[in-house]
């Protein structure tokens, strides 16, 4: 059994100007001791995702489906349930590291609170854990920044900080959403080494949400590729950089400045042309298909299946329908594959 | 820190000749002569122009001014007109009184506005939200004197069960602690309000939930720390503006305070004890803005860490 397995997941906003499908109906696995990746443009619905596994979003969300954590059901959870798995069993790092930590509690008070307000643990022992955590994620004196506030550190640090906190419960999941896109480039390398190394050390799945492909690349295992609430595209990192299928993930990776290819500057960058459909009128048929060059009269219409590949490879594009099986009519054979594949 | 203190003292000393300057000249273009007024029924012209004489009213307004910043640079305010005492004791003697009122309005205000703020902001647009900031609207909105006038009637007339005016026990506090508390509590429930929701969208409260904290502690122990930053400054303004007393309250409800003394002193065109009420109660504003913005500093690791 997978240790996250959303199933149909489906998000849909209450807004003034109507119902918003925030996400429409993905299947995301990750494995223990897996780092998955979801990518995607702005807005596709990643963050709405994560949050729904953190049971973090906001009333006015309906969600439907089913987000199997080790086999229970987090959107069957109680509320009170629900509090209880955060920080124990899932935790979760975000985007702006400063502005996710409290700018009037010291470090040391925001790292040892979960385990002295909801453990019972004694306040010298959590420090203790504390300074151990902290070098954990490499930070150096750690017992000195205990008292410090998060002004006084640097972006990087602060999202030390902030990983050290999230683990300090040893979660079996961690979600990070964008963990490293507000940090300049070689900050971003560390925190990436970082949360490889960590997941070598304790085996924690990690969810990385990102929409850099390069960040995706260097530390994911396996990807999911997101489009406007839908997955596109999911596979290896192999699979989906060597080999990308859906044209809305080929153009991605031709969007992306390549590090191994020397980059003279002559070259300039592809981007894919067109802009992301409103959610709140989306096309009836694939909702790429507005932007593809290859769609044809049957896109506009009908969304299609995912449609597998190869093992662990599975596309949603018409192109491949017929030529490859339907992903849902074999889905259980694929899930016993991917267990075996561990 | 304490360099910062000083000068914020010092920085005082201008606002304080200004207001100073301000009220007397204001005085002086005010029709009406205090010896007239103290002697309403003694009209022996040639008397008053003594008593003219011996207080130095016949001098020019300089000459006087002059005279008067003399005295309170040796924190001399002067001689009351009509009480015939200085008006340093003048006003040591109302002050308790004025103190007691205010201290009481201030904790109700703070107490219930606080209060008040957080039961709104955690559930806006509710029921309780609409009724708790319907209340603070109109205890903002309403005439002091209107809202003690009905208070008086109600339960002083009405229902007999308060006193309407006098000092003498814990019962006369009730009413007009009431009509303060009103209108302060909506300033510091709706602030609150607004700064805890505010808070609340925050990140870091997302990751205080992220950790599991229970709700109430993201609340008490995450947003209100941040949210309260400004409501200090509020009230540390408050409890100043209170305490250089409050005239309509005071005067409404007889209360032998440093605001029914104020008004005393104009009916009565006692100047220097008017000055002194003034004076008294612009040091006052000015000491707690200072209290203010230490304690925002002392509070905010922000500011603090700006500031050393
Ligand atoms: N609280 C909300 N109320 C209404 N709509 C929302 C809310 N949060 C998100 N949405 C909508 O849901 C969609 C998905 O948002 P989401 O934040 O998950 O995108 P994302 O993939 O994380 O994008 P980004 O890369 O910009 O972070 C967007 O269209 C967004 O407008
Ligand atoms: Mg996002």
């Amino acid at each position: 059994m997978s240790l996250l397995e959303i199933r149909d997941l489906m998000i849909t906003f209450q807004t003034q100007r109507g119902l918003l499908p925030a996400v429409s109906g993905i299947d995301i696995e990750a494995q223990a001791g897996e780092i998955v990746g979801v990518v995607g443009e702005s807005g596709c619905g990643k963050t709405v995702t994560a949050l729904s596994v953190m049971g973090l979003l906001p009333d006015r969300a309906r969600t439907s489906g089913e987000i199997l954590l080790d086999g229970t059901d987090l959107l069957g959870l109680t509320p009170e349930e629900m509090r209880r798995t955060r920080g124990t069993r899932i935790s979760m790092i975000f985007q702006e590291p400063m502005a996710a930590l409290n700018p009037v509690l010291t470090v040391g008070r925001q790292l040892t609170e979960p385990l002295v307000r909801i453990m019972g643990i004694g306040e010298s022992e959590a420090t203790e854990q504390a300074v151990r955590m902290l070098e954990t994620v490499h930070v150096s004196g750690a017992r000195e920044r205990l008292s410090a506030y998060p002004h006084q550190l640097s972006g990087g640090l602060c999202q030390r900080v902030m990983i050290a906190m999230a683990l300090i419960r040893q979660p079996r999941l961690l979600i990070a959403d964008e963990p490293t896109t507000a940090l300049d480039v070689t900050i971003q390398a560390q925190i990436l080494d970082l949360l490889r190394e960590l997941r070598d050390r304790t085996g924690t799945a990690i969810l990385l949400i990102t929409h850099d492909l390069g960040v995706v690349a260097e530390l994911c295992d396996r990807v999911y590729v997101m489009y406007a609430g839908h997955v596109m595209e999911q596979g290896n990192v192999y699979q989906i950089f060597d080999d990308p299928m859906h044209p809305y993930a080929y153009g991605l990776m031709r969007s992306m400045p390549e590090a191994g290819r020397a980059n003279t500057g002559r070259e300039e960058l592809y981007s894919i042309p067109g802009t992301v459909p409103d959610l709140m009128n989306m096309p009836s048929g694939c909702p790429f298909c507005p932007r593809c060059a290859e769609s044809g009269p049957l896109c506009r219409e009908i969304l299609p299946q995912l449609v597998r590949i190869s093992k662990g490879h599975a596309v949603r594009c018409w192109k491949y329908v017929g030529t490859h099986r339907a992903h849902d009519a074999d889905r259980t054979e694929e899930r016993e594959g991917a267990r075996v594949a561990r | 820190m304490i360099r910062y203190v000083l000068l914020k003292i010092f920085s005082t000393i201008p606002i304080l000749i200004g207001v100073s300057a301000l009220v007397f000249f204001l005085m002086n273009v005010v029709p009406g002569d205090p010896i007239a007024i103290m002697q309403r029924d003694f009209i022996d012209p040639d008397a008053l122009e003594r008593v003219r004489r011996e207080m130095h009213l016949d001098d020019p307004p300089m000459v006087r001014y002059v005279r008067f910043l003399k005295g309170m640079a040796h924190g001399d305010l002067g001689y009351s007109y009509k009480m015939r005492r200085p008006v340093s004791g003048v006003i040591a003697t109302a002050f308790p009184n004025t103190l007691k009122l205010a201290t009481c309005a201030a904790l109700v205000s703070w107490i219930i506005g606080i209060a008040a703020g957080v039961a709104s902001a955690v559930k806006p647009g509710s029921f309780l939200d609409n009724a708790l900031m319907g209340f603070s609207l109109t205890g903002i909105s309403m005439p002091t004197f209107w809202a003690a006038l009905v208070l008086q009637y109600i339960f002083g007339v009405l229902l007999g069960a308060l006193p309407v005016a006098g000092f003498d026990s814990w019962k006369h506090l009730v009413l007009p602690v009431a009509v303060l508390g009103w209108g302060q509590s909506g300033i510091v429930a709706r602030l609150t309000r607004s700064s805890l929701l505010d808070a609340m969208r925050r990140d870091y409260i997302r990751t205080a939930r992220a950790k599991g904290l229970r709700e109430r502690i993201v609340i008490s122990a995450h947003a209100l720390k941040n949210a309260l930053l400004p409501v200090v400054t509020i009230m540390a303004i408050q409890i100043s503006s209170l305490l250089s007393g409050s005239i309509v309250t005071e005067s409404v409800f007889g209360i032998p305070g440093i605001g029914r003394l104020a008004i005393g002193a104009i009916h009565n065109r006692d100047m220097p004890l008017l000055q002194g009420t003034v004076l008294f109660g612009t040091f006052l504003v000015i000491a707690g803005n200072l209290i203010a913005d230490m304690l925002y500093g002392t509070l905010d690791p922000r500011i603090r860490y700006v500031k050393d």
